[in-house]
C-alpha cells in the first residue's frame, strides 16, 4: 500500500513540476482576457451598456458583474461571439439597454447649426469639426453612431441617420 | 500511349478526367451544335457603362450628339482599373441616365438611336503587319479597344497581358463547361484562325514560350476546326489540350490545375504561377480590332433552354435589348419564365427582358415556369456528396454547420472566401438545401462584419488619442496653477498686486442696465 502511495505522489509530482515548467516556457496568449472581449465591442463609446465606454464594460465583463447582452450596437451577434469566446450560453440582448439598430452616423444640419461646439464636447471619436461661431460638420467615416450629441445640441440640429442612406447622400 | 487514342492530333494532350465535378448527360445540355447567326441592327441600343471590373467609365458625349460606330462613348481616367465603352453602331445619343444593368448594379447608360447606314469611326488606325508592331503598340491597342475578359469576368484585359510578371505559360480557355452555354463552341467553329491570330498576339504581347488551347473533348466540329486553323498556321508553341466534359472544369483555378497540375494560393492569381489565362472570345477580339480598327462592339449569346422556342447562337450588338434576341430565338414558349444571364447552373436571374445585352452576357438562359419548382428543403442527413463534387475541395455541410450556427470564425476557416459559387453541391443534394445560396449570404455578412471591425478599431484608435489628449490638457492646466499658486504665495507683493488688478476690473466692468 505505502508503495503504492509512493508511485503516485511521485508521479503527481513529476507531471506537476512538468506542468509548471510548460506553463512558464510556453508562449502565452499575450492579450489579457478584457482586451479579447474589447476587440470584439463595436467601440462606439455610447455608453448605454452603463458603462462609461467600451473598455470598462469589457472589464466588467471578465470581472464577472456585468452580463454579455448589454450591448445595443453590438446586438445578437455580439452576444453570440461573447458567448462562443468566454464558453457561456447565448442569450438574446437585454432590451433594457436599448435595441439593436443599424448602422448610423450623425449628420449635421448645416444651415441651422449656430457654431456652439457643445456636441464637438460631446463626441468620444473625435468625429465633429468646427470652431466656436463656424458651422460644425460631422465625418462620416469616423462617427460611430453613438448619439452622444444629440442631446448637448441646442438648436436640435443633429440627427441619426442610417449608414446606407448616408452613402446615397 | 495506346491505339485508343488515335483521334488526338501529335502534340495534343488529353486531360484526365477528375473526381470532382458534375457529368451533365441530358440531351440539350452539352448540345455545341446550335447555328450561329448575325441581330440585325436593332433601332434602339442601351449601352451601360459599368460593364467591367473596375470603375464606371464617365461619358464622353452628352445627348444629341451623332457617334459613329466604334467610338469612345466614354472612358476612365488613365492608370485607374476599367475600360473604355465604345458606340455599338453609329447613330444619335438620345439619353444618359441611370437604368439597371444585368448582374451588377444600376449605373449610367447611353441610349443610341441607330443608324441604318451605320459608318465606321475612322479614328483607331490599325498596324499594317500586326505580327510586326511593338509589343507595348499591341498592348495600347488591347486597352484602346475596350477589351475584357468575355468569358463572364469582365476584367479589363491589357492588366492581364503585361509582360513585366516573367509568364511562361498563356492558356486559352475554350472550355464552356456550363450546362447550355455554347457561344465560345461556336466561336471555335466558325473563327478558329481569328482566335489563333489573336493568340499569337497575346504571345507576343506576354513574351510567352508556350500556350496550350484547352478545348472540352466532345466539342465535335469546333474542336476539327480548331485542329484544322492550328495546322495552318504551323505555330510550335500553341497545341491543344482536351478536357473532359465536367462541370465546372472551365473555371480559371479549375482549368489552370486540370492541366499543370498546380494550384492557385488561396486568394492568389494564375500569375503568381506564371501563368495566363484567357478566354477563346477575348483572343477573338484582340484580332478583329488588330485587323479591322473596330473595338469590343459585339459578342455571341447563346439564347436557349426550354423557354425559347428555337435555341440559337446570336451574335449582338452590346446594349441590344434582350427582348430582340428572344425574337431572333423564335421567341417564348411560355407566358412565365424565368430569364437567366448566363448558365442555369451559376447565371444571375433577371427581372426582365429589357435589359441589355453586356460584354459579360454569354448565354440568355429561358426557363418556363413548369421547370423551377422548387422542391422544400430537408435536413442534412451527412452523406457527403457535396464535398466529393466540391471543385475546390472545400465541405459544404460542414461549411453549412457553421453558417447556420454563426459561427464565422469556423466559416473563415472552412475556406468560405475560395467557394467559387459553382453550385455543384446543391446541385447533388439529395435533401435539397440550397447550399451555394447560403454561401453567398455568408459572404455578404463576413463583409459586413469586417466593415464592422473596421470602423470598430478606427474608433477605438480616435477614442483612445482623445483621451490621451484630454489627459494632456488637464496636466497642463494643473501645471500652470500650480505655478501661479507657488508665484503668488512666495512673492506676496505680487499677489497684493494682482488681487487688486482683480477688484478694479470687476468695479470697472458695466453691469446690465447700466447706461
Amino acid at each position: 500500500m505505502l508503495t503504492g502511495l509512493v508511485v503516485m505522489v511521485t508521479v503527481a509530482v513529476v507531471i506537476g513540476l512538468a506542468l509548471l515548467r510548460a506553463a512558464q516556457r510556453l508562449p502565452q496568449n499575450p492579450e489579457s482576457p478584457v482586451t479579447r472581449v474589447n476587440a470584439l465591442l463595436p467601440q462606439t463609446q455610447c455608453g448605454q451598456c452603463g458603462y462609461p465606454g467600451c473598455r470598462p464594460y469589457a472589464e466588467a465583463i471578465v470581472e464577472g458583474s456585468a452580463d454579455i447582452n448589454q450591448c445595443a450596437p453590438g446586438g445578437d451577434a455580439l452576444v453570440t461571439a461573447l458567448a462562443r469566446l468566454l464558453g457561456r450560453r447565448t442569450v438574446r440582448l437585454d432590451p433594457r439597454y436599448g435595441m439593436h439598430e443599424m448602422p448610423a452616423v450623425a449628420r449635421i444640419d448645416e444651415e441651422a447649426c449656430i457654431g456652439c461646439t457643445l456636441c464637438i464636447a460631446a463626441c468620444p471619436v473625435d468625429a465633429i469639426i468646427g470652431a466656436a461661431q463656424f458651422s460644425h460638420t460631422v465625418l462620416r467615416d469616423a462617427c460611430t453612431g453613438c448619439k452622444l450629441c444629440v442631446a448637448p445640441c441646442p438648436v436640435d440640429c443633429i440627427t441619426i441617420v442610417p449608414l446606407r442612406q448616408a452613402d446615397a447622400a | 500511349m495506346t491505339s485508343g487514342q488515335d483521334f488526338n492530333a501529335p502534340g495534343e494532350q488529353t486531360i484526365v478526367s477528375p473526381v470532382w465535378g458534375i457529368r451533365f448527360t441530358s440531351p440539350g445540355m452539352t448540345d455545341g451544335t446550335l447555328p450561329l447567326k448575325t441581330l440585325p441592327l436593332p433601332s434602339q441600343l442601351i449601352v451601360p457603362l459599368n460593364q467591367h471590373v473596375g470603375i464606371a467609365a464617365a461619358p464622353l458625349v452628352t445627348v444629341g450628339a451623332k457617334v459613329l460606330r466604334g467610338q469612345p462613348i466614354a472612358a476612365v481616367p488613365r492608370g485607374s482599373l476599367g475600360a473604355t465603352v465604345h458606340a455599338p453602331a453609329a447613330g444619335r445619343i438620345s439619353k444618359i441616365a441611370t437604368h439597371a444593368v444585368p448582374g451588377r448594379k444600376a449605373a449610367l447608360c447611353v441610349w443610341i438611336e441607330t443608324d441604318p447606314a451605320d459608318q465606321q469611326w475612322p479614328g483607331y488606325s490599325v498596324p499594317a503587319d500586326p505580327s510586326a508592331a511593338a509589343t507595348s503598340e499591341l498592348r495600347a491597342a488591347v486597352a484602346a479597344a475596350g477589351i475584357v475578359g468575355l468569358g463572364g469576368a469582365t476584367f479589363p484585359s491589357f492588366y492581364k497581358l503585361n509582360r513585366g510578371n516573367g509568364i511562361k505559360l498563356l492558356i486559352i480557355n475554350g472550355v464552356e463547361c456550363e450546362p447550355y452555354i455554347n457561344c465560345d463552341v461556336a466561336l471555335m467553329r466558325d473563327r478558329a484562325a481569328s482566335i489563333l491570330s489573336g493568340t499569337q498576339l497575346m504571345l507576343r504581347i506576354l513574351d510567352a514560350p508556350a500556350c496550350i488551347v484547352a478545348i472540352k473533348a466532345d466539342a465535335g466540329a469546333a474542336l476539327q476546326a480548331m485542329r484544322a486553323a492550328l495546322a495552318a498556321l504551323q505555330d510550335e508553341r500553341i497545341r491543344i489540350a482536351l478536357i473532359p466534359p465536367v462541370y465546372p472544369a472551365g473555371g480559371e483555378a479549375q482549368l489552370v490545375q486540370l492541366l499543370t497540375g498546380q494550384e492557385i494560393p488561396a486568394g492568389g492569381l494564375p500569375a503568381d504561377l506564371g501563368i495566363v489565362c484567357n478566354n477563346v472570345a477575348t483572343a477573338a477580339a484582340i484580332a478583329h480590332f488588330l485587323r479591322t480598327g473596330e473595338p469590343l462592339i459585339s459578342r455571341i449569346v447563346t439564347v436557349t433552354g426550354a423557354g425559347v422556342a428555337s435555341p440559337v447562337n446570336i451574335e449582338a450588338r452590346i446594349g441590344t435589348p434582350i427582348s430582340e434576341l428572344v425574337s431572333a430565338a423564335g421567341g417564348y414558349t411560355s407566358d412565365t419564365v424565368r430569364i437567366v444571364m448566363g448558365g442555369p447552373m451559376m447565371g444571375v436571374p433577371l427581372a426582365t427582358d429589357e435589359l441589355p445585352v453586356t460584354k459579360a452576357c454569354n448565354c440568355i438562359y429561358v426557363e418556363p415556369a413548369a421547370a423551377f419548382n422548387k422542391t422544400a428543403e430537408m435536413p442534412c442527413i451527412r452523406c457527403g456528396e457535396c464535398a466529393t463534387v466540391c471543385p475546390v475541395r472545400l465541405t459544404p455541410q460542414m461549411l453549412l454547420q457553421a453558417q447556420r450556427t454563426s459561427d464565422f470564425e469556423k466559416l473563415q476557416q472552412l475556406g468560405l472566401s475560395e467557394c467559387i459559387e459553382c453550385g455543384c453541391c446543391d446541385y447533388v443534394c439529395p435533401s435539397h438545401i440550397p447550399l451555394t445560396g447560403e454561401f453567398v449570404s455568408a459572404k455578404h455578412t463576413q463583409w459586413d462584419i469586417r466593415f464592422e471591425q473596421r470602423r470598430a478599431r478606427a474608433a477605438e484608435s480616435n477614442f483612445r488619442a482623445r483621451e490621451a489628449r484630454l489627459y494632456r490638457r488637464a496636466e497642463a492646466r494643473q501645471q500652470e496653477l500650480n505655478a501661479q499658486t507657488d508665484r503668488l504665495t512666495t512673492n506676496p507683493a505680487d499677489a497684493k498686486a494682482a488681487l487688486q488688478a482683480l477688484l478694479e476690473r470687476a468695479v470697472d466692468k458695466p453691469r446690465d442696465g447700466d447706461t
